[in-house]
Parts: C-alpha cells; sequence; structure tokens
C-alpha cells in the first residue's frame, strides 16, 4: 500500500492507494504514528484504495483513538462503495468522520 | 489444493487461488471481495490464535458444487472454534470500541455458511459461499 501526503494549511492531506490488508497493516500503522506526531489533524482520501479488512480498520481505530486523545481531528473520504460496505457492515461508519470529496472534509475538519 | 506456510507472506497466493475459483463461478465483484475478506479473517485468525507461538502449516481447498464456492482451511495447531467468539459490539461508540475481534464477525457476515469441526489432526473450517 502507497501513502501519499501533503499538507494544506497544517493538515495533513493522506492518500492511500492500494490493499489496507493484514500484510501492509504494520507498516501502515507505523507510517500513521509518524504523520500524528507532526499534525494530529488529518484527511485520509480512500478513493485508490481498493480493499480494506479488520487487520486495515484496526489501524484506522487506533489512529483515531490516538487522534482523539490529543484533540485533533480525522476524516475519510472518497471511499469506494466495496470498501464503505465493509465500514458499515463493522459498524465503523457510525465512528468515523466520513465525507464524499476531500472538500467536504476540509470543511468536516475546520468546522 | 495448496498446502503453506501461515505466514503473512503467503496470503496472497492462498487469497489468489480462492479468487480463481470464485472468478471461474462468474460470482459478481462485490462477491468476490466478501470471499477475499473472509478468507483472510481466518488465515490471520489461524497465524494468531491457533499457532500463536511460530508457525505451521495451513492447507487450503477450493472445490465448486453447484452455485456453491465450498472453501476449506485446514491447520493443525491448537483448537480454535470461530464459532465460539462472541460478535462485536458494533454500535459502540469510537472510546468504547475494543481494537479486534471483527476478523470472525466478517466472517460469519459475509459467508453463507460457516462450519468448523476440530478433527484428529486440527481445525478444519468450511466455508460455503452460495452464487444467488
Amino acid at each position: 500500500m502507497e501513502i501519499a501526503k501533503k499538507n494544506n494549511d497544517g493538515v495533513m492531506m493522506l492518500s492511500f492507494c492500494g490493499r489496507l490488508d493484514a500484510s501492509s497493516a504494520t507498516e501502515t500503522e507505523n507510517e500513521l504514528n509518524k504523520i500524528i506526531d507532526d499534525s494530529p489533524k488529518l484527511i485520509i482520501d480512500l478513493a485508490e484504495l481498493e480493499y480494506i479488512s479488520s487487520a486495515g480498520l484496526r489501524v484506522l481505530l487506533v489512529a483515531a483513538k490516538r487522534i482523539r486523545r490529543e484533540n485533533g481531528k480525522m476524516c475519510l473520504c472518497a471511499l469506494k462503495d466495496s470498501v464503505l460496505d465493509v465500514f458499515e457492515i463493522s459498524g465503523f461508519s457510525a465512528i468515523f468522520d466520513l465525507a464524499d470529496t476531500e472538500t467536504e472534509a476540509l470543511t468536516l475538519i475546520n468546522d | 489444493m495448496i498446502e503453506l506456510d501461515a505466514d503473512l507472506k503467503n496470503l496472497s497466493t492462498f487469497i489468489d487461488l480462492a479468487k480463481k475459483y470464485a472468478d471461474e463461478m462468474d460470482f459478481d465483484k462485490s462477491s468476490i471481495m466478501q470471499i477475499e475478506l473472509a478468507l483472510e479473517e481466518a488465515i490471520v485468525n489461524i497465524m494468531n490464535h491457533a499457532y500463536p507461538e511460530g508457525t505451521g502449516k495451513i492447507q487450503l481447498e477450493c472445490k465448486i458444487q453447484g452455485n456453491s464456492l465450498l472453501i476449506s482451511i485446514m491447520d493443525y495447531g491448537i483448537p480454535f472454534d470461530v464459532m465460539a467468539v462472541e460478535d462485536p459490539d458494533v454500535n459502540a461508540s469510537l472510546e468504547e470500541r475494543k481494537v479486534g475481534g471483527l476478523g470472525v464477525f466478517f466472517i460469519k457476515k459475509l459467508i453463507d455458511n460457516v462450519n468448523y469441526v476440530r478433527t484428529n489432526e486440527g481445525n478444519l473450517l468450511l466455508l460455503e459461499k452460495i452464487k444467488k
């Protein structure tokens, strides 16, 4: 899995590309922790995320819990239908801030 | 049928085998992803629970029977009955939400019939995905 990142006025804009599964979970978790060390405000664009399993959801949950503790904010956007299905079955769609587009996510984050 | 070490490096080989059968049966895209997801969860559970220390083998066999894809996953580790695992609370808030416990839940949700058998040799998990 690839993570692209850019800084937009203090908000880290990430974009995940590929598969967030048991094979890529540890590396992604380490990378996210480094990013949160710099900024606890982040938007993750999932438009190019093809697949997520429980190992991947766990990484996002751990990040969201840490961000909450550090009074930051995290928003996920542009989920593919297949990925959204997994969020819905697991109840994760109710515990994460989800947006359709990056612009909408920026509004949510800066609210 | 393949038998490989219970190691993450083999995960994609296991999944590719099941996908090959699912493609052959012309399952729709979303069902193929469900099969993939359930199989990943089953294999990761074996690594964590059947072989908590060190590793062992996982045997995967796929069969087509009418409208069903039958997937059998065998390991030779300590007993782990997926049917006995409690469902996570999917309505919990972010603070209360526990990390983990979702894998078995996905298997039960996404697969039509799930059976667990403890044999003399080890754990046998049987998954049946029906093409609708």
